[in-house]
Formats: structure tokens, C-alpha cells, sequence
């Protein structure tokens, strides 16, 4: 009896079951799939970081600016149980040309022969890299991806006055500098071809240095020893702050995690509705089983008996899909130069049957209604129409809308639960949406450039040879010239502009007490003045002999506003005073700024961030567009931008957050319109009667297929109107946490891009709604006047 | 002669369920001239809603002519046939179909609105609605809930809003069949008084009591009429036990 009873109902109901299918199928789909994504991100990593060997420490130092070799300092310490070490040559945007059409890319690569690694590197396969063919080079993924490197492209590399051609012979997965967040891009070639370069002891003083993996139990020794020693500290950090490195990744997962929570909520919602609705149509179907003495558990047990059929067939094709669409998630989104291993279909399979079992709870507890009430109850509720059910508030004879409209707003009023679900549902995916659109606009405008600590500028340029005329030149006047040179070439060129650049130093800071200390990256602005940075508190450095610093720097130090602290130069310590706090994305938050007039040794001097051009003429968009151009040319450098594509490449995710906005896009317009669907044909079908009498006093089609598009098009609207209220609130409660953890203390300013955000999605809201709904509601053709006259 | 409002010829309706036949309506024919109130009656079953149904354009019939005004509506599509079911037509049923979100005025002033051809206002809408609902006795419940009033009080107000917008022909199909006789007698009431003020109509009943009030009577059964017989103007409320006892009569002799 029970298999009779729903084959009917799957028949007689068969559009309300294929939706709630639907939706059970995208809910199981986007769970497992996106949970699955987590774990193997997280379990991923430090499965990649055990298997690779990964040390509890990590230190990257240029011979240059070394004046104690580090392992001599390693082998003398204590805290330090074991290391290894790899020599590299490094060049801040070293010129790769290869043999096609397209640019070449001045990334900062570091190569290293095979023979020295200490770390397990993988080919694209996850097969450990043992040997490399002499002419030939692995380099990271990140890199190949980002520049659509091919194997077998033939790349140049030129280092001082050395120049060799290598042939790409596959990507490299390293865990170490692997993530988008590490600028450094590995590059593994055999011995011969790494002596080659570096058996010049030039270009070993001027290039090389050493990458150092530790083994130690105590982190903060390493760092007190890194710290004392003067070994030309470019980088350092713990096993941690390497994984942190991989926190884009996680954000994305989140983001996905995040996205499919809100689904399953989606799906929930949507199945209690389905199911009261459909109880509530059938309970003098139900009255009458009672009557007739059918026990309420076998009463239920029809209803568990469809949903369970129902959950079982959307799970299974669900976790089906979810195992190719999670893989293709995690290519999209997560990053290739990771070592494949937390994934598996066993996490997919659970996150199915947990699906199935919430519904079936969820089920359960909405059938308890069958046990309430009795038979009279039941029959007498359905003629008694929705008997507890206030009408709204809106009269028809008060209003001027025409009947269609009245009747839609009316019908919104009156079941203010009902419709209130559809905006819920509306403004929760237009929110999200809304949310990593800002996030994504945020991440690529110029604005953010002030969030690292610089200055912005209309341009952006980068240099190779500039770092090697400030180390082997005298001073900083060096780059004041070549600055000032700069400028008066622009201004021969028309295109009046200022100069700057800041100069990124490595160096140890202490408190006045001298008991804490740390190396930290130090910013010294040329042609810069104070008031071109933003701080968050306190005043800008005035003198020679105050600073600012960054929050984290403030807590490791234990130094505030007032305070003094010491900075070891090379030509010796000095004390400074500080006079405010100001943050920065480099580094995940350290940092100190130094006045423009302070003393700097330039030949500690270890990165610098762009030169940057300010003009003086305000000049349009557009016309910043053709200067880069015309810039190019002048300069012979393709490495020149707008700000805000500078910031978007140094944030580097920006490309994968628009996927992922792009994917919610997609997810929004199919929860439109599932939900659209469903709600018009399950009131449809509860409302025959109510429009064959409009009929047959003689409304025509199109007036009924109006009037029921339009409460969807209002819901949709509201939705609109909350999300616009919303969005921008849950961007800083939910978005800023994750700046916070990249070095954004204080926040960021979220850009909106007003077309989108205003014009463009909530259109495509309200388009999408009204098309789904027009589509649904045509099913009200069917119906008859003469069917006034029938029972529902 | 009066002019004919409705001309039915050769009308036949066929339904068909699992793949068999049901000829519910063989070869109708009849016409209504107006001012007529005209009652059908029949055993149930035989077809009486399905004419009602066919002949006033709500539903399509399946060969045969149907002329409301000379005009042959069989042809009409169906937004043109709303059209004219909005502006000429009233319709009343059995069961009081009404919207649940509105208010018992805002139903019956509802196809008003839609129409706007009979109203240039708003105003002029709701004071023709107030007119009409204290001429059928039910202007307190104008703002109720329709869950919250009488079955009478609701079929009276269906005859509002059949009434709003000045049709040329009233369609019932068994008004009085859910109310009890004083409420079925006054809901009678208001329908004669309709149609001594020139409405036409026709309607189906099972009732004897509400049959001997119309001017003729036609009798279906098994989907043809079997008879029709003509009762003329029930001028003399006095008359009406005397219509009645004859209608008795006739019907008897017709098999009923
Ligand atoms: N939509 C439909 N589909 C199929 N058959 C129908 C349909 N509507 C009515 N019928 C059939 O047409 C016949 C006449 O029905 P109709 O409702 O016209 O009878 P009636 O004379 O109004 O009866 P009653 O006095 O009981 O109201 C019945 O046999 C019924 O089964
Ligand atoms: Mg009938």
C-alpha cells in the first residue's frame, strides 16, 4: 500500500517533487564537495608539509648584505638541533624572456641546483623531483600558471653577465615558497647549470644566498639568534608562518564552505516548506485516513517513506555530482602546487548521508503535526480554508493600484511568513554575492596600496636594476638622481608627474631595555614626505628621530606611542621615538617607517616596492591608460600599471575571488529560480479555485500570469532593498578578520563598485525572479473558469 | 419582439475521461430573449452546470453555435471571451468563491477595477459598491473577513459582485443551493428584483419554490432539453403557491 499511495503522490505532485529533488541534489552537492575542499586544504597542508620534510624553521639570507656567514652561526647554536642548507641566486625581478610572442616576466626567481634540495620537491604527478637534465629547469606552478608557461618553453636567464637558455621541463610543488602569498618562484636546475652561474664569485657576492631549513623545539631562540646575527636576513619564519602563507587558499575553501552552509540552510528551509505545505493540502486526506482508524505512526510513515525515497535519490545523485564538481572547485580555486592527499569520495559519502539523515530529522519533527490534530480538525480546516490566517492590511477600495498589482502586494501582506522566506532566501545569496564583489573590488583598487604601509600613486613601475645602483652605489642620493631622471624625462614627455619609491630594509629593532628584539622590515620612503601614509593612531614622524610602527611590531616589543625604541644599522644603533601606528600587509603586520630624512645604510637596503608615479596634472583615466603605454616605450619596461592592477597583483587571489564571485553568481540565479519555481506552483496549486473565479468574473490570462509574477517581483525587490541594507555590515564583520590576519589591523576601507552593486545584480535579481515566475505562472492557463466550481 | 440575448443551436459538449466518451450535452438548443429569468432543472448529472458553463463562455464546447447579442463567442479567444465575461456577464455560484486576502467589499468591488469601462473612479466604484451592498442588506460585514460572515451574507454579496459592473446577463448555477429557505428566499428576492429592473438571467436549480419565480423553465435530462415550459412575470406575490403547484405538475409529467 505504501509503494501505491506514492507513486501517486510522486505523479500527482511531480513538479513540487522534481524541485525539493533538485534542491536536495544541489544541497548534497555543494556539502560535500565544499567540506571535502576543506579538509583537503587543511589536512592537505600538513600532509604536503610532513611529507616534504618541512623543518620547524625557515631562513632565506642574500650574501650581500652578510657579514657572518649562517651556518657558521647555526653550527654554534645550541637551540639548534639540525639544519640544511641550499644555495640559491635570487634576483629581484630578474628578466625571463622565452621563445614566444608574449612578454617575458620579471618575477623574483631563485635558483637551485637538484642536487642540493633538503626539502622533498614534487613534479606535477607528486613524484619526488631526484635529478634534472643539464639545459633543462623546473620552476613553480604558481608561476607557470600565472604566466601560462608551457613544458617545453625555452626561457633565458641572465644574471650579471652570465646568460643561459633553460627548456621547461615541468612544474615544481614546493612547500615552502609554494604559496601565491611567498613571492619568491623556485627554480631547480641540475648542478652544472647552477655552477655555471654561480662559480663567479661575483655573482655569488651579488646574488646568491642561502636558504636555510632548522630543526629546533624552540622557535623563539632561532628567532633571537636570527636576529642578533648579522647574516643578511631577507626572510624568516616558522613552520606556522610558512602555513600561513597558504591563508588565501583557506579563505577561499571558507568562502565555499560558507556558500554551501548557506545552501544547505537554503535546502532546509525549502523542504520545511514543501512539507508543511503539502501537509496542510492534505489534511482532510489525512482526517480521513484517522477516520477510518489508520494508526498516526502509519500516517507518518507515509510521509517518512517519501521524503526518505526523496533525500536517498537526490543524495546519491547529488554525491555523485559532488565528486567531479568538487575536483573541479578545488582547481579553480585552491592551488595546484599542492600535494594532492586529503581528498577522498569517503568524506563525500558522509556528507551525503548526513544530508539524508537531517532531513529525515527535519521530516520527523514536521510530521509530529499529524499526531495534533483530529480527524474532525482536519476535515473541517480545509473548508474553514487557513481558519487562524489574518488577512493583510491593504483595502482595495483605498488603493490606486490597478487589481493585478493590489492583488500581488496584498498577497504579499496577508502571508508575510511566506514571502518573508523568499526574501530571506533572495537577500541571503544576493548578500553573499554582494559581499565578495566588494571584497573583490577592495582587492584590486589602488586604495589598498595605503593598507601595506605606502603611498599611492597613479602608476606603478618596476625596475630591475634599480636595487643594485642603490647597494652599489654610495647612498640614497643614487636613487634621488635616478628619481629626479625619471622626472625630467617624463616632463620632456609631457606627462608632468613626482617620483617616489620606498626602500624596504631588514633590520633588527629592539625595546629600550634591549630584552626584546626581532629583525623586522623597515620602510624608508625617497622623495617621499610623511603625510603620504596613513596611520591609524598618534601623529606622523616629524624628525630624523621618531617613527611609526605597526601594531604587531608594538606587541612583540611591548613599546607604545611614547616609547623608544633601537634600531641596529649598520653604521650603528639609534633610538627613536614613536609617534603613532600604521599597518601593513607585508609581512602578515611587521614593519617600521622611518622619517625621510632618517640615516639608512643602503647596502642593507633588501627590496624596495615600486617606483611610483604621481601626476601633476590630473589627468583622466583614460589618459593614464595611454601614458602607461607611451611609458612602456620610454622606459622599455613592460612591468608598469595602474594602481589598482599593482595591488591586484600583489594581493594575488584577486583572479581566484572573481571565480569565486562569478561561481555565486551562477548559485544565485539557480536558487532564484528553484525557489521561484517552487513557491508559484505550490501557491498556484493551492489557489485553482480562487483563480478560476477571477476567471470566470473575467479576469484574462494575462492579467492572473501578472498578478502572480508580480508578488515575486516585489519579494524580490525587498530582497534587493535588504541586501543593499546588509551587505556592506556583514562585508566588515566577515571580511575583516581576514585582512586582520594578513596585517590589517585597524581594517580596511571596502571599495563598492556602485554599477555593480546598485545596478547590475540587483537587475539581474529582479530580472531573474520575474522571468522564473512568468515561466511558473503560466501553468495558471490551465486552469478553467469551470474549474471554479471544483474542489481543490 | 424582444431582442434575443442568447441563441444556443446545435450545442454539444463531450468529455472525455480514460479514453471514453461522455457525451454530456447532445444537440442543445434554446434561446433567451431578454429580460427573461429563465431556471434549468434537471435530474443531477445531466448536464445542467456543463450548459451553464458552455453557454456563458466558460468553458469550450465541442461542436455546435453559441450567440450572446448576435455575436458568436465560440470564436472569441479567451482574452477577448474575458472581456466580455467582465463587462456584460455576472456570474454567481454554489459555493461563495471569493478571495481570501480581500475583504468582502474588496471582492465584490474587484471586477470594477478591472474593468473600468462602467467607473471613471475610484469614488465612483466604492459608492456604487456601498449602494449596492446596503441594497442587499449586508453593509456591516463590508469589512469583514469572508471567514468571518454567514453563508447567506456571502452569496448575497457574490450577487454584488456579479451585479458591479452592470452586466446584460446574470449566470447562476444553484445561488440558493447552500442556504437555507428564508436566505434562499431572500436571495431570490434580490435576483427577481434584478430582473424586473431588466437583467437577464439564467439559472440552475433543483429547487421547485426558486424555478416558479423565473419565466420559463427548461428541463434537461440526459443532456437534451426534454421540455420547456413558460411561467411569464410573477407579477402577483399571491400567484406563487399557484406557479408552483403547476411547475409541480409539469415536472412530474417530464419525469422528475
Ligand atoms: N470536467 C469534467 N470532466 C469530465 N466529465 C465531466 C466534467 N464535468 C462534468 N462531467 C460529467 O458531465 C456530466 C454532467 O455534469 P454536470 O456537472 O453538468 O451535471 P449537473 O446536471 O450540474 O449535476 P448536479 O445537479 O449534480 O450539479 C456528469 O456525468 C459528469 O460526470
Ligand atoms: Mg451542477
Amino acid at each position: 500500500m505504501y509503494l501505491q499511495i506514492l507513486k501517486k503522490d510522486l505523479k500527482r505532485k511531480r513538479t513540487m517533487n522534481v524541485i525539493l529533488l533538485l534542491f536536495i541534489i544541489l544541497a548534497t552537492t555543494f556539502v560535500s564537495s565544499s567540506v571535502n575542499n576543506i579538509a583537503t586544504v587543511t589536512n592537505g597542508l600538513d600532509h604536503f608539509m610532513d611529507e616534504a620534510g618541512m623543518s620547524d624553521f625557515f631562513a632565506m639570507t642574500l650574501n650581500r648584505a652578510a657579514e657572518q656567514d649562517i651556518q657558521e652561526v647555526l653550527d654554534s647554536s645550541d637551540a639548534v638541533e639540525s639544519f640544511g642548507i641550499e644555495e640559491f641566486l635570487i634576483k629581484e625581478s630578474m628578466s625571463v624572456s622565452r621563445q614566444r610572442e608574449e612578454p617575458g616576466t620579471d618575477a623574483t626567481i631563485a635558483i637551485m641546483a637538484c642536487e642540493d634540495s633538503q626539502l622533498n620537491y614534487y613534479d606535477v604527478n607528486d613524484e619526488v623531483i631526484t635529478s634534472v637534465e643539464p639545459g633543462e629547469a623546473y620552476v613553480a606552478i604558481k608561476w607557470l600558471e600565472e604566466f601560462n608557461y608551457e613544458i617545453g618553453d625555452v626561457v633565458t636567464i641572465n644574471i650579471g653577465d652570465k646568460t643561459r637558455e633553460f627548456t621547461i621541463a615541468g612544474g615544481l610543488k614546493d612547500v615552502c615558497l609554494g604559496s601565491k602569498m611567498m613571492n619568491v618562484v623556485r627554480f631547480m636546475v641540475c648542478r652544472d647549470d647552477f655552477n655555471y652561474f654561480n662559480s663567479d664569485e661575483e655573482i655569488r657576492q651579488e646574488y646568491g644566498g642561502k636558504m636555510c631549513y632548522i630543526f629546533s623545539g624552540d622557535d623563539a631562540a632561532v628567532t633571537n639568534l636570527l636576529s642578533e646575527a648579522e647574516t643578511g636576513l631577507l626572510f624568516s619564519g616558522s613552520k606556522d608562518q610558512v602555513k600561513v602563507g597558504y591563508v588565501m587558499d583557506m579563505v577561499i575553501s571558507g568562502t565555499l564552505l560558507v556558500i554551501s552552509i548557506c545552501l544547505i540552510l537554503i535546502a532546509f528551509v525549502v523542504l520545511r516548506f514543501t512539507i508543511t505545505f503539502t501537509l496542510s493540502e492534505e489534511y482532510r486526506e489525512i482526517g480521513v485516513m484517522k477516520a477510518i482508524g489508520i494508526k498516526e505512526r502509519t500516517i507518518r510513515g507515509l510521509y517518512m517513506v517519501k521524503y526518505f525515497a526523496l533525500a536517498v535519490v537526490g543524495a546519491a545523485v547529488g554525491f555523485l555530482v559532488s565528486i567531479p564538481f568538487g575536483g573541479m572547485l578545488l582547481e579553480t580555486v585552491s592551488s595546484a602546487s599542492m600535494l594532492g592527499g586529503g581528498s577522498s569520495t569517503l568524506i563525500n559519502l558522509i556528507c551525503s548521508i548526513l544530508v539524508i539523515v537531517i532531513i529525515m530529522m527535519f521530516c520527523f519533527g514536521c510530521t509530529r503535526q499529524v499526531q495534533s490534530f483530529t480527524p474532525v480538525e482536519a476535515i473541517r480546516s480545509l473548508t474553514k480554508g487557513e481558519r487562524f490566517k489574518k488577512k493583510g492590511f491593504m483595502r482595495l477600495k483605498k488603493s490606486s493600484f490597478k487589481p493585478r498589482s493590489f492583488l500581488a502586494l496584498n498577497d504579499v501582506t496577508s502571508s508575510p511568513r511566506r514571502f518573508g522566506l523568499i526574501v530571506g532566501v533572495f537577500a541571503l545569496s544576493l548578500i553573499l554575492l554582494l559581499v565578495i564583489d566588494s571584497t573583490v573590488a577592495t582587492l584590486s583598487n589602488s586604495r589598498l596600496i595605503k593598507s601595506f604601509g605606502f603611498a599611492e600613486s597613479d602608476v606603478y613601475m618596476t625596475y630591475g636594476d634599480l636595487l643594485n645602483n642603490v647597494s652599489t652605489g654610495d647612498g640614497v642620493e643614487t636613487i634621488e638622481e635616478y628619481l629626479s631622471d625619471v622626472e625630467n624625462e617624463m616632463a620632456a614627455n609631457n606627462m608632468p608627474c613626482e617620483c617616489y619609491c620606498d626602500l624596504m630594509l631588514k633590520l633588527t629593532i629592539q625595546n629600550k631595555e634591549g630584552n626584546r628584539a626581532f629583525k623586522s622590515v623597515v620602510y624608508y620612503g625617497v622623495n617621499t614626505t610623511m603625510d603620504m601614509y596613513d596611520y591609524a593612531d598618534g601623529s606622523a614622524p616629524s624628525n630624523p628621530n621618531e617613527v611609526a610602527i605597526t601594531p604587531l611590531v608594538s606587541e612583540t616589543l611591548g613599546v607604545y606611542i611614547g616609547d623608544k625604541i633601537t634600531i641596529v644599522h649598520s653604521f650603528g644603533e639609534e633610538e627613536y621615538t614613536v609617534t603613532g601606528y600604521f599597518q601593513s600587509m607585508n609581512n602578515l603586520g611587521e614593519g617600521v617607517r622611518l622619517h625621510q630624512t632618517a640615516r639608512v645604510d643602503p647596502s642593507q637596503v633588501a627590496g624596495y616596492n615600486a617606483i611610483q608615479f604621481k601626476f601633476t596634472d590630473n589627468p583622466s583615466n583614460q589618459e593614464i591608460d595611454s601614458r602607461i603605454e607611451r611609458m612602456k616605450e620610454i622606459f622599455d619596461n613592460s612591468k608598469i600599471r595602474t594602481g589598482d592592477d599593482y595591488v591586484a597583483e600583489m594581493v594575488n587571489v584577486t583572479g581566484i575571488l572573481s571565480t569565486v564571485s562569478r561561481i555565486l553568481l551562477v548559485v544565485m540565479v539557480v536558487i532564484v529560480v528553484l525557489v521561484t519555481t517552487l513557491m508559484e506552483r505550490s501557491f498556484s496549486a493551492k489557489e485553482i479555485g480562487e483563480i478560476a473565479i477571477l476567471k470566470a468574473i473575467g479576469f484574462n490570462n494575462k492579467t492572473v500570469i501578472n498578478w502572480h509574477t508580480r508578488r515575486f517581483v516585489i519579494a524580490s525587490v525587498i530582497s534587493v532593498i535588504v541586501a543593499l541594507a546588509l551587505f556592506y555590515p556583514v562585508t566588515i564583520v566577515s571580511i575583516t578578520p581576514i585582512f586582520k590576519m594578513m596585517g590589517a589591523f585597524y581594517g580596511v576601507n571596502y571599495v563598492v563598485r556602485p554599477l555593480q552593486t546598485f545596478v547590475i545584480y540587483p537587475l539581474i535579481m529582479v530580472a531573474v525572479t520575474s522571468a522564473a515566475a512568468w515561466g511558473a505562472a503560466l501553468f495558471t492557463k490551465t486552469i478553467t473558469p469551470a474549474n471554479a466550481t471544483e474542489n481543490e | 419582439m424582444m431582442e434575443k440575448v442568447l441563441e444556443v443551436s446545435n450545442l454539444c459538449k463531450t468529455y472525455i475521461v480514460n479514453k471514453r466518451q461522455n457525451n454530456v450535452l447532445r444537440n442543445v438548443n434554446f434561446s433567451i430573449s431578454e429580460k427573461e429569468m429563465v431556471a434549468v432543472m434537471g435530474p443531477s448529472g445531466s448536464g445542467k452546470s456543463t450548459l451553464l458553463y458552455t453557454v456563458s463562455g466558460m468553458d469550450r464546447s465541442t461542436a455546435g453555435q453559441v450567440k450572446f447579442f448576435g455575436q458568436n463567442i465560440d470564436k472569441l479567444d479567451s482574452k477577448e471571451m474575458a472581456e466580455i465575461r467582465l463587462d456584460m456577464m455576472g456570474f454567481i455560484f454554489q459555493q461563495m468563491y471569493m478571495l481570501k486576502n480581500l475583504t468582502v467589499f474588496d471582492n465584490m468591488i474587484l471586477p470594477a477595477c478591472q474593468s473600468k469601462k462602467n467607473f471613471s473612479s475610484k469614488q465612483e466604484i466604492v459608492a456604487f459598491g456601498q449602494q449596492l451592498m446596503r441594497k442587499l442588506g449586508i453593509i456591516d460585514i463590508a469589512d469583514s473577513d469572508i471567514t468571518e460572515v454567514s453563508g447567506g451574507q456571502l452569496q448575497r454579496a457574490c450577487i454584488g459582485r456579479s451585479m458591479i459592473n452592470h452586466p446584460k446577463m446574470i449566470f447562476a448555477d444553484e445561488p440558493t443551493g447552500a442556504l437555507n429557505r428564508s436566505t434562499s428566499d431572500e436571495v431570490m428576492e434580490e435576483l427577481v428584483k434584478l430582473n424586473s429592473e431588466g437583467t437577464t438571467i439564467m439559472l440552475v436549480t433543483h429547487d421547485v419554490k426558486v424555478a416558479a419565480r423565473c419565466t420559463r423553465v427548461l428541463f434537461i435530462d440526459d443532456g437534451c432539453i426534454k421540455g420547456e415550459k413558460f411561467l411569464g412575470k410573477c407579477e402577483n406575490v399571491s400567484l406563487i403557491q399557484e406557479r408552483e403547484r403547476a411547475l409541480s405538475g409539469w415536472l412530474m409529467e417530464m419525469g422528475w
